[in-house]
């Protein structure tokens, strides 16, 4: 715990993403109970969420997002000129017509002038003759989804402001009052519960009331009366719909789990750790290697922490979409290093481990970009038992092969580097046998356990879908590899290269299947991620027809009789 | 020469066992995945089906011959058959690998198995509405069932706030003569009775009709066989790892770079 606090204290030394801005409390605020894409959550990850998806940036202007969300809320015309818009290419702004030469983030008012034509442009582009709309088209349509979110927040209290309306539209604000005595009732947004009130019961109608007195309270800076306000909300809706349906200590967790965000704080610690055994051959070498493993295993615990918090917030197992794949192949391929650098001192187990669970986490960062990470499952996905046996199976597999793939790097530039000792080689070379086989084992029982429940889901054990063949891809080429071995086709050399040309098959099968946009498994949605394994599998390829001469031409020269034991193993 | 020929014979059996067919063979199903893949997202599952995954003989560009994804399967099936009888090690330390293989066999014959006795169905019915005739994939009349399946009810529930189902389950009876039982079938949750399984597939609204439910009927006696093969499959890799593993280790206690030649 002690060592978690380090690291913590480490992490908001250095220059984070996320510097911790003091912000106005709002805690009440935070906590306010939000049906929103079937969950109920903390108005705190909603406020998150958006401004993510508006700005890319976990904060603007000093504010945090809950901060910034009350303003836009309570006090909208002052946050006109917050420049809140990401747009990404020059050429967007352009095509509406507005003049904003070299600018990456724009706000409302900025963008006033060309609304109609990005409305114009976003209704054809969006329409249905638009199949596969390119990198232009789909900013335009994203630019105005964000811009329609942000207007439908202006006017979300507007019936509690003496000046009224700010715009013609209609509100469309997070949806924070249940009507029902349950959870599963419809909730509305404020506004539409005020045009409604009438016709509403009258505890609603004084939960309504609360509302426009937070909301005058927070416009007038009266902080003890908007917290008073939203407090005496709370209890009314716990009340009202008893502690069943809103677990409040799943909303403190959930704000806890945003405003720690571990699995942000274990990259760092990867990072670093990386970053410290890479220098620890020049300098201080025992210490900075106790240190980088300290840093690890830091970074380890809380990111499982953050993954068993996960669990309890949703009630759900490790895995179940995208982003959590990368965070629990990230948490095993540690795993897996650490128990590789346990048994082999030597070995390249605790570099691999950082690198595989930074690289992963940074990856899901990028995913965590699209929205809550924690959205609910179509009905096909809800089956919980066999969604959580066969895709962690699966994803530990995947880590086996992660980490095999990397240490497939490290002995090809081992192996055309000069002047290394072949001794600790050997021993690299056997670690990576050993994880290849650990994926390939893995993967293969995931496979055939999901097949297992497509035939009791669907009536067939095997469809051809993208993602099976992704699976059958990976083990296909992972048993001719072993085969080959096996046939003295390839040696350690050949090996290597095989498991960097494995570490390309998950990527294909990982990403690429999804990408396809097709199929039972086409899950996860992701935008521009298909350039991104473009270039990886260009990467991976350039490297290996660089890496795999050079290595070769080595050892012709050094003449080293590589041991074999090729008999002992299949 | 009766005995030269059956020298033939064995010698040409054996070489089926190589282990360098096995690598060819995979590393012609891994191109053909990933061909039938990129094929499937371009011109759809069936298409998919037809020129890669289901064929025998695959013509590119209309006359250069490869073979398509069956006989690629087929050929590693007599290359796993070959090598049980003339290259797998009979040994208890074995035991794992050979586990693997025997699963592997069981998994392809089986899937070839399956692929010529099972026949799929479907069958759509509006509330209220009950039927004992199947249709085919491509809309002709199937089998007669030997009882009668009426849809009582079906329901659809979102989560809350979204357009994303939560769950989809509809209510049945099944009329034999005059028996009748009431049965859900529901995602996740077939209906098996009298060798057929019901699953739920899809639904659709009528206007003022009620809604229907559309369920895909499989008729597999074969089901079972890839239960085992899975099995084997996963023990015998299981089994082969930790023995492996355990190799592994020891070895990690003598000095690197002494590992035996």
């Amino acid at each position: 715990m002690k060592r978690a606090a380090g690291i913590f204290l480490l992490a908001c030394c250095l220059p984070g993403p996320t510097p911790l801005p003091a912000a106005p409390r709002l805690d009440s605020f935070r906590r306010l109970p939000v049906l929103e894409q079937g969950r109920v959550k903390p108005l705190d990850t909603v406020a998150r969420n958006l401004l993510r998806q508006l700005s890319g940036r976990a904060s603007l202007a000093g504010m945090d997002a809950a901060a910034w969300l009350a303003r836009v809320l309570f006090t909208p015309a002052a946050t006109l000129d917050d420049r809140v818009f990401r747009v990404d290419s020059p050429e967007l702004l352009a095509a509406i017509g507005i003049d904003g030469e070299g600018r990456s983030h724009c706000s409302f008012a900025d963008l006033r002038p060309g609304l109609n034509r990005l409305h114009a442009l976003a209704y054809r582009y969006a329409g249905a003759g638009a199949e596969r709309p390119g990198r232009f088209e789909r900013e335009i349509v994203r630019l105005f989804q964000n811009v329609s979110a942000y207007y439908g927040l202006l006017d979300a209290f507007s019936f509690a402001r003496p000046d009224g309306a700010l715009t013609t539209g209609t509100p469309r604000a997070p949806a924070i009052l249940p009507l029902g005595s349950d959870r599963d009732g419809p909730w509305l947004a404020p506004a539409t519960a005020h045009a409604r009130a009438a016709s509403l019961p009258a505890p609603i109608r004084r939960e309504i009331a609360l509302l426009s007195e937070a909301a005058r309270a927070y416009a007038a800076d009266a902080e003890q009366e908007f917290d008073r306000a939203l407090e005496e909300f709370s209890r009314s809706l716990q009340e009202r719909l008893g502690s069943a349906a809103v677990r409040s200590w799943r909303i403190h967790l959930e704000i806890g789990y945003n405003r720690v965000a571990p699995f942000l704080l274990a990259a760092w610690a990867y990072g670093l750790a990386l970053l410290l055994l890479m220098l620890s051959p020049l300098v201080c070498r025992r210490l900075l290697l106790r240190v980088s493993i300290l840093l690890l295993l830091a970074g380890f615990g809380l990111h499982g922490g953050g993954i068993l918090v996960r669990m309890a917030i949703t009630s759900r197992p490790p895995v179940t979409n995208l982003y959590e794949t990368f965070v629990f192949v990230a948490w095993t391929a540690v795993a897996l290093g650490l128990v590789m650098a346990r048994l082999q001192k030597q070995g390249p187990g605790l570099p691999a481990g950082a690198l595989s669970g930074l690289a992963l986490l940074v990856i899901a960062g990028r995913f965590g970009l699209e929205g809550d990470t924690m959205g609910m499952l179509a009905a096909v996905l809800d089956s919980n038992l066999w969604l959580a046996t066969h895709v962690v199976t699966i994803a530990l597999g995947y880590a086996g092969f992660v980490v095999a793939g990397i240490i497939g790097h490290v002995v090809l530039i081992q192996e055309f580097s000069p002047g290394r000792p072949s001794a600790p080689r050997a021993g690299t070379v056997r670690s990576l046998y050993s994880v290849l086989a650990f994926g390939l084992v893995f993967t293969a029982i995931g496979t055939l356990m999901g097949g297992i429940w497509a035939d009791q889901s669907w009536g067939r054990f095997w469809g051809w879908d993208p993602k099976e063949n992704g699976a059958l891809l990976i083990i296909a080429w992972c048993a001719a590899l072993f085969h080959a071995r096996l046939a003295g086709w390839i040696g350690p050399i050949g090996m290597a290269a095989g498991s960097v040309g494995a570490l390309v098959c998950v990527a294909l099968a990982w990403f690429g299947v999804n990408l396809l946009g097709l199929g039972l498994h086409a899950y996860g949605f992701t935008s521009g991620a298909a350039r991104g394994l473009l270039v990886f599998i260009a990467c991976e390829l350039l490297f290996l027809a660089v890496a795999l001469p050079l290595a070769r031409k080595k050892r012709h020269a050094v003449q080293v009789d590589e041991p074999g034991n090729r008999r002992e193993e299949a | 020469m009766p005995e030269k020929r059956a020298g033939q014979i064995i010698r040409f059996a054996r070489s089926l066992a190589a282990l360098k067919l096995t690598v060819v063979l995979l590393l012609l199903l891994c191109l053909l995945v990933i061909a039938g893949t990129a094929l499937q997202a371009e011109n759809g599952l069936y298409a998919a089906q037809r020129d890669v995954f289901a064929s025998w003989l695959i013509l590119l560009f209309g006359f250069i011959p490869l073979p398509g994804l069956m006989s690629v399967v087929l050929l590693l099936f007599i290359n796993l058959l070959a090598a049980g009888f003339f290259r797998l090690q009979y040994r208890w330390r074995r035991a794992g690998l050979l586990l693997l293989h025997c699963g592997l066999l069981l998994l392809i014959g089986g899937g070839f198995f399956i692929a010529s006795v099972s026949r799929e169905y479907h069958l759509t019915l509006r509330e209220g509405e009950s039927a004992r005739v199947l249709l085919r994939p491509d809309g002709g009349q199937g089998p007669i069932l030997p009882f009668a399946v009426k849809l009582v009810d079906f329901q659809k529930t979102m989560h809350p706030g979204t357009e994303i189902p939560r769950s989809f389950t509809s209510k049945v009876e099944i009329i034999a003569g005059v028996a009748a039982r009431d049965a859900i079938i529901s995602m996740n949750r077939p209906l098996r009775t009298g060798g057929y399984a019901f699953y739920q597939s899809s639904f659709a609204e009528d206007d003022g009709q009620g809604q229907r439910s559309t369920f895909a009927v499989v008729r597999n006696s074969g089901r079972w066989l890839p239960y085992v093969a899975s099995a084997l499959i996963g023990l015998g890799l299981l089994l082969h790892f930790l023995s492996m593993l355990a190799t592994a280790l020891k070895k990690l206690h003598v000095p690197d770079g002494g590992s035996a030649p």
